[in-house]
């Protein structure tokens, strides 16, 4: 049934069965929260501003603009491991024009992920989720862990991650006041290899040595899941470091003008809200995706029972016969309705 | 194929100037065509001739893959693109300016008329004064001249349109110069072309 459906409908079911091959659950939420929840974290949702309403007893409330934080909320802190994946839509109210926008997000959370195996299975399902939308796609990936190793964690501020999200070598070097270094992290963009002796310049101290440890162990596991012509290693790829601290992704596929999918390690974030464990994940904005996946469809129907003033029994009778052969009927008293079908049948006098 | 938004007017034809120094030409670009599109199937590029205001956004959108652009523009906008590199023409900066012999009272709030408002209310935001914002879209120059405005925040490339209107800069508050920017789904998947691209562009100037 389900290869009838469109191609936008039938994607997050196929992420959907993507996800519970993995062992993840299906997470389900309200579409209010306390506006507690995202008050403290707002710069967590860049550029984008919060729905609010009074609730009962003068509560402010807020339609919900985001998955991530409300899952990171309610995770018990003695949780050891959660895998969990959601499909829900977000409301979010862009800073530009205050248009209100309902965006279809679906995405997957690993709470408790610290290991390398677990780095890259999620790693893995973003690169799958994104083949599921598009076969030609290209994850690419980043190290907040690595930067702050380079440029130190007071350094890291709004500009520089701004020049080198932009690729902006020019801006880049005066900020850093080292040319070869902007050159390099701006230019940088490689297919995962087993030992990543591209990266290897860039390794001065310990955080860096360990940042590189952690890719190498990801390329090697990305490389023998056979995932490396869709993988680029890229520093241009960046995210907060307030809440994410090591990979960040980045999804892109060729039908689309802007990224796709968004995620990293946020161990900050879990911080920020009491969390001892670790974690990862991504989000994919499907919404947004509703226009390149649109597909025209010929007909509304694969027959048109027009029944005048036949008996009704008889019509239902007809119609459940056809039905019954696979066939999508819609019964009209006349063809007044303008309805497209690939047959028309009509029954007695009209 | 690609699709290569290029403002229209002067610059535009001087950065076209130079993507025809890369082999990238195309027939009728150069001449009084009115056509605002430009394909040469052979070089693999088509040209978007569009309002220098507009090359961001049809690069944002993906209609460009590829665009220049002023700086003035990016900072205005701040649009979601790479910025590859500075292709060193189309040099101006944006400036505060006004009446000869004007005499700032900071007690009250500075009225500023600008194309600029986003830039010009970072600037003086970053100076802690407050200031009346008037959002014009042309002839800023004679804002002051009539009492529209205390001050002007406009482009300003060799000064003569301020000195005819007798007016003087008090301050710059950035340079600007044209810049080669990138979609950034569209850089992932054209990668080579367009790096090929910039890396010409660089060993022209």
């Amino acid at each position: 049934m389900t290869e009838k459906l469109p191609l936008f409908d039938r994607i997050p079911l196929q992420l959907r069965a993507l996800y519970e091959r993995c062992g993840y659950q299906k997470y389900r939420m309200d579409k209010f929260e306390t506006y507690d929840t995202y008050r403290e974290n707002k710069s967590f949702l860049t550029g984008e501003r919060i729905i609010t309403f009074t609730g009962a007893g003068g509560r402010l409330m807020a339609l919900k603009p985001d998955v991530t934080l409300s899952i990171i909320k309610n995770v018990a802190p003695e949780a050891v491991r959660v895998k969990l994946f959601y499909d829900e839509n977000v409301f979010r109210m862009k800073k530009s024009d205050g248009e209100v926008r309902e965006i279809g997000q679906t995405g997957l959370e690993y709470i408790g992920a610290d290991d390398a195996f677990s780095e890259a299975e999620v790693v893995i399902l973003a690169a799958r989720s994104l083949a599921l939308l598009d076969e030609n796609y290209l994850l690419n990936i980043g190290h907040m862990g690595f930067l702050a190793g380079i440029f130190g964690d007071s350094n890291l501020n709004e500009e520089l991650l701004a020049a080198l999200a932009g690729k902006n070598r020019a801006a880049l070097a005066v900020i850093c006041g080292d040319e070869e270094l902007a050159q390099t992290l701006c230019t940088l963009c490689e297919k995962p290899t087993k030992d990543l002796t591209f990266l290897k310049g860039l390794v001065k101290n310990e955080r860096t040595q360990a940042a590189f440890d952690e890719l190498k162990a990801l390329a090697a596991l990305l490389c023998a899941a056979g995932l490396e012509k869709w993988i680029r290693i890229d520093f241009s790829t960046v995210n907060s470091p307030d809440y994410y601290n090591g990979i960040v992704m980045r999804g892109y596929i060729s039908k689309a003008a802007s990224a796709v999918l968004a995620g990293g390690r946020y161990d900050g974030l879990m911080r920020r809200f009491d969390k001892p464990q670790n974690a990862i994940g991504f989000a994919i904005y499907l919404g947004e995706l509703e226009r390149v996946f649109y597909e025209p469809q010929e007909f509304d129907t694969d027959i048109l029972l027009v029944y005048g003033n036949c008996d009704p029994c008889e019509v239902l009778q007809k119609a459940e016969e056809m039905r019954a052969h696979g066939f999508s009927v819609r019964a009209e008293k006349d063809q007044s309705a303008g309805v497209r079908a690939k047959k028309t049948i009509v029954m007695g006098d009209l | 194929m690609l699709n290569i938004a290029l403002p229209k007017g002067r610059l535009g034809d001087q950065v076209y100037d130079k993507f025809q120094k890369l082999g990238l030409s195309c027939p009728g670009m150069d001449g009084s065509d009115r056509r605002l599109v430009f394909e040469n199937a052979g070089a693999g590029v088509r040209y978007l001739l569009v309002k220098p205001s507009d090359v961001a956004v049809y690069v944002v959108h993906g209609a460009a893959d590829i665009g220049v652009v002023g700086k003035d523009v990016l900072l205005e906008t701040e649009p979601d693109v790479y910025e590859l590199c500075d292709l060193g023409i189309g040099k101006c900066r944006i400036v505060i300016a006004a009446k000869n012999g004007f005499v700032e009272d900071p007690s009250v709030p500075l009225r500023v008329a600008t194309k600029y408002p986003h830039v010009t209310a970072r600037h003086y935001a970053g100076q802690n004064r407050r200031i009346e914002l008037i959002k014009l879209n042309g002839s800023i120059e004679l804002a002051p001249v009539t009492g529209l405005s205390d001050v002007i925040s406009d482009i300003v490339e060799t000064g003569t349109t301020l000195k005819e209107n007798n007016l003087s800069v008090l301050e710059t508050i950035v340079h600007s110069s044209a810049r080669l920017i990138a979609n950034k789904s569209a850089y992932q998947f054209k990668r080579e072309m367009i790096d090929g691209i910039r890396d010409r562009m660089e060993k022209l100037k």
